[in-house]
């Protein structure tokens, strides 16, 4: 598997863990159950759940004919796009419709081959995933406090959007030592107001 | 006087510090190569003066009627600057128009830091009238923006994935993308702060002062944003950006991304903790 492939895997089983760990307790509210026991046996019903929903995907993978691969495995993208709503929509009236979207909206390669397309819109779903999960856990009534867990998962959304977008995990150490230079700082004078 | 000296080495000392600054920037990787520098121009110069006068012009708003217009016209003219490679000596890897952003950014995590940490130490100390805010603030229309924020951070990332392609279709479709969503975000923040001022919060109150201070500066950069993308589109439109020049773009996407962080961190403070 490459890189692409692990991190998507791994954003997906996250993703259940997340959603298990979270309608869990709400669904045992009612049932007299120790409501940390409910949200650890969603964490794992969660994450194995995802594994078990991998199993067609995984099929999908190996139906598909094998491609011809001339550069390193890691400089290509596990499964195109293209490749991926053929698999799915088997041509048809939804192919054409496809093939505009992605005439307008999926960048070439690049000449080196080296591309970051699917891991940014791994990042995404997984950005959209979690505001979605932070506004349930506000709106609905949860039987913990909240604010650890929302403090939590914003962290989880900035250090994304820091590491993939703005490509820290790719570029020279220098520019994150900058940035993070300005954060002790910044910590401190909001510890010092707050405490004021 | 040096510069006249060493172009013309006639001496032998001339030619042995010629031949020592050769070994010395072999030394740090680069070959001596050409410059190409941009010819003079004297719009930095009308957008200090513009930008001078807009400054004092939120105090005496007259002078807006000149610092505004003359800021633009000054900024339409760089639009139209060459971009030049720089070379660094220092730490010859990294790039210095990069690590300046970068530099720019840890400075205004500092900014952002303190007004997150006084609307933090406020909240502590009129939890009351916070509360009461609370349940005026309207979460449907912040989710909306920050969804709106998150879909326009990806739409650069995969602009700049096209451009760096040469794909300048699909640049173009994320950039004005970017160009819609960013302007949403404003207009849902208009509307926002609108309402609230209906419901009396004021920027007089504990909650509003905060709030409004707050928000305000984030929407201030979003509106910054806004208007450095209409000036990259206008040079890409120009030719200017393919995949071998497009720094430009990224040092955009990265300002871009971190008004996205802080309003991921603004959202969760204001709207999502009670």
């Amino acid at each position: 598997m490459d890189s692409d492939t692990v991190l998507l895997v791994t954003l997906w089983v996250a993703v259940g863990v997340f959603v298990g760990g979270v309608v869990t307790p709400l669904i045992a509210e009612r049932k007299r159950v120790n409501e940390w026991l409910a949200m650890l046996a969603g964490v794992v019903l969660g994450g194995v759940g995802g594994v078990i929903l991998l199993a067609p995907l995984r099929l999908l993978l190996r139906l598909r004919p094998d491609r011809q691969v001339t550069g390193p495995t890691w400089q290509r993208d596990a499964i195109t796009l293209e490749e991926a709503l053929a698999a799915v929509s088997g041509g048809g009236p939804a192919a054409g419709a496809l093939a505009a979207l992605r005439a307008n909206f999926w960048p070439r390669a690049r000449a080196d081959g080296h591309s970051h397309r699917l891991t940014y819109l791994g990042v995404f779903v997984a950005l959209a995933a979690i505001t979605l999960i932070e506004v349930l856990l506000t709106v609905v009534d949860v039987p913990f406090a909240v604010t650890g867990p929302l403090v939590g998962l914003s962290t989880g959304k900035v250090m994304l959007v820091v590491l993939y977008f703005m490509h820290l995990r790719y570029d020279s150490r220098w520019y994150a030592a900058v940035f993070a230079s300005a954060l002790p700082f910044a910590i401190l004078a909001s510890v010092i107001l707050a405490l004021s | 006087m040096s510069t006249v000296q060493l172009a013309t080495p006639e001496t032998a000392h001339d030619v042995e510090q010629l031949a020592a600054e050769e070994r010395a920037l072999s030394r740090n990787g680069h070959e001596q190569e050409e410059i190409h520098l941009p010819p003079p121009s004297i719009a930095p110069l009308i957008v200090g003066v513009g930008g001078t006068l807009t400054v004092i012009g939120l105090i005496a708003p007259l002078l807006l009627v000149v610092g505004l217009p003359l800021t633009l016209f000054g900024l339409l003219r760089m639009a139209h600057f060459p971009e030049i490679e720089l070379h660094g000596r220092f730490l010859a890897h990294l790039d210095p128009r990069k690590l300046g952003m970068w530099a720019f950014l840890a400075s205004e995590i500092m900014f952002f830091g303190a007004l997150i940490g006084t609307f933090i130490a406020f909240k502590i100390d009129h939890p009351e009238a916070f509360k009461a805010a609370h349940e005026v603030l309207s979460l449907p229309l912040a989710t909306l923006g920050t969804t709106v924020l998150i879909v326009s951070s990806f739409a650069v990332v995969m602009g700049l994935e096209a451009i760096q392609s040469d794909d300048r279709r699909v640049f173009f479709n994320w950039m004005g993308l970017t160009l819609l969503f960013g302007a949403t975000f404003l207009g849902t923040q208009a509307f926002e702060w609108y309402e609230l001022m209906h419901e009396g919060i004021k920027a007089g109150n504990i909650f509003g002062t905060a709030f409004f201070v707050t928000t305000g500066f984030h929407g201030l950069h979003v509106l910054i944003g806004v208007g450095w993308l209409g000036l990259l589109m206008l040079r890409a439109a120009r030719g200017v950006y393919s995949s071998s020049n497009n720094l430009g773009i990224e040092l955009f996407g990265l300002y871009w991304h971190f008004v996205d962080v802080v309003w991921i961190v603004l959202f969760t403070v204001i709207y999502l903790i009670a």
